[in-house]
């Protein structure tokens, strides 16, 4: 028990530390401001239709979002994946990302760009309620099967919501059975990209809940949440028929399940 | 017969099974979070099933119903499978091999193999939870190893023990330092020993000696913590079908990033997107 790290001097650096942790976190409360206005500046100028304003908006949006994401890895020392703040601003990131380089532009002003940008909007909103801080340091932020676990979870819910972007741009146009090859056929590719992130995420929580607590299943509402979750996008690749009406619905559960897994992610930070 | 079969392999009575067991698992999630029923839960995690249908200790009435309930829907789940993979089995031999449709088959039996291995996990082996020990003390194993707790090296106060984690800072506690040494022997000889780290457990066989956490020490004479070392607190596991799940489930994504890539369907008509 000799060189006890719980010293004195510890606490002395802690306290010395203290002004620098508040200049951390309130650099980090600009940054999150600055990028919620120029993603807001991106969806009015979109929907303006003003072609080179948005795309240097979008990725001025883009840029600000990821020195947030680095501010808070190096004031924390782990990735941002942990808390509702986090993880929702590396959900905005890879959306904004997604957005920006895998859509693309239509006649119809509502296209799904504009809903990725009206998404983005949406969970910078959400986390207006949460602290706008780094997460409390954990033990495990470290473990390679807990980032994994985050970090696919996290990217599972971006594709998601980028999937979901298609799914409500297809459900909104009159004329579905013309847009099917391309809004439709989308959305389904970025659904089963969800789905293999997902797996990965909860094959990466398996070995952690293995080494953990001894078991790889836990009978407890946070397993039965992802199981929810896998069950909901099985629902969505197993309607039968290959008519509009099934695509219709498919759409609608493909979107419903974004709204759960954000939910469930929502839930977890209130508790 | 053959209507029957058609009605099994159906992908109605899928989409019907995939509904019942959404609702089964927010009916659980709801047991879950009741006060009456957290309990049961715990029974569930703690031990395996032939010891949730106990007389004595046995989970509550709705609860073994919530179980049986399920594992009835999972069966049906099953059944749908094999039909729906013989039918594609059959087409694929008569008519012709596509690719894409042989790894959707592979995919859909993996997925079996792994539901199967984990309704496996929840009767065979063991499971001991919340073994508390002190060093030098040990504790007897079902299948006749004797578990010994050797050491307990605790680097930091162990007075942060009585904190929550969240309040715990790095500096305060080093969970990369701080580890308990086990032994583990049968019929008085040691069969294997090992240091185990909090997420770092030790394995011998099927068996897993898991650190759950360090418990503080109480010292009678005047509440100084530092004065003994702290306990542990173990979970100790044996799971033979542990292997199949771990080894299958990462082949079923492997399989459906494969599909991904090969269905990955570009626009076709891009005459209705019009660049602005």
């Amino acid at each position: 028990m000799s060189g006890l790290p719980y010293s004195a001097t510890s606490v002395r650096q802690s306290a010395l530390g203290y002004r620098s942790i508040e200049d951390m976190k309130n650099l980090i409360i600009v940054g999150y401001a600055t990028s919620y206005f120029f993603y807001a500046a991106t969806l009015i100028t979109y929907l303006l239709r003003l072609r080179i304003p948005w795309r240097y908006l979008s990725i001025i949006a883009l840029t600000v979002n990821l020195l947030v994401l680095l501010l808070i890895s190096i004031s924390s020392d782990h990735f941002p994946f942990f808390n509702v703040f986090e993880c929702l601003l590396f959900v905005t990131f890879i959306l904004g990302g997604l957005g920006c380089f895998c859509s693309q532009t239509e006649k119809h002003r509502l296209d799904v760009r504009c809903w990725v940008w009206i998404e983005i909007l949406f969970l910078l909103t959400i986390v207006l309620f949460f602290p706008k801080e780094p997460s409390f340091y954990r033990p495990n932020q470290t473990f390679l099967w807990v980032v994994l676990f985050h970090g696919f979870r996290n990217l599972a819910l971006a594709t998601m919501l980028f999937s979901a972007a298609h799914f409500i741009r297809f459900r909104l146009e009159s004329r579905r059975r013309q847009l099917r090859n391309y809004i439709f056929l989308s959305g389904r590719n970025f659904l089963l990209l969800t789905t293999v992130f997902f797996l990965c995420s909860e094959y990466s929580g398996m070995i952690w809940c293995q080494r953990g607590w001894g078991d790889f299943w836990h009978w407890s509402p946070t397993f039965f949440q992802s199981t929810l979750i896998i069950l909901c996008l099985m629902f969505a690749f197993h309607i039968p028929g290959k008519n509009h009406r099934s695509d219709d619905i498919r759409s609608v559960i493909g979107a419903v399940t974004v709204l759960l897994m954000l939910t469930i992610q929502v839930t977890k930070g209130l508790s | 017969m053959k209507n029957i079969s058609e009605q099994l392999s159906s992908l109605y009575l899928t989409t019907i099974i995939l509904i019942v067991l959404m609702l089964w698992f927010t009916w659980g999630i709801l047991l879950s979070q009741s006060n009456t029923f957290g309990h049961g839960f715990d029974l569930m995690n703690s031990t395996l099933a032939p010891d949730w249908f106990s007389r004595t200790h046995g989970l509550p009435l709705l609860m073994k119903l919530w179980f049986v309930g399920l594992c009835v829907v999972m069966a049906v789940l099953a059944i749908n499978l094999v039909f729906c993979s013989w039918v594609k089995i059959l087409k694929i031999i008569r008519i012709k091999l596509i690719m894409h449709k042989m790894v959707m088959l592979i995919i859909h039996m993996v997925f079996g193999m792994v539901a199967f291995g984990h309704f496996g996990s929840f009767f065979l082996g063991y499971r001991h939870e919340n073994i508390k020990l002190q060093q030098g003390q040990s504790f007897a194993l079902k299948d006749g190893y004797i578990l010994n707790l050797t050491n307990v090296h605790f680097v930091d106060n162990p007075w942060v023990l009585g904190k929550s984690l969240k309040e715990l800072s790095p500096e305060e506690y080093h969970h990369d330092a701080n580890f308990s040494e086990v032994t583990l022997s049968r019929d008085g000889k040691q069969v294997t020993s090992g240091r185990i780290y909090f997420l770092i457990p030790l394995t011998y066989k099927n068996i897993q000696v898991t650190l759950k956490r360090f418990t503080p020490t109480k010292d009678i004479t005047g509440g100084n913590h530092a004065v003994q070392k702290p306990g542990v607190k173990l979970v100790v596991s044996k799971n033979p079908v542990k292997i199949l799940v771990f080894s299958f489930f990462p082949v079923m994504i492997v399989g459906i990033g494969i599909y991904t890539i090969m269905t990955w369907r570009q626009p076709e008509n891009k005459k209705a997107i019009q660049q602005t």
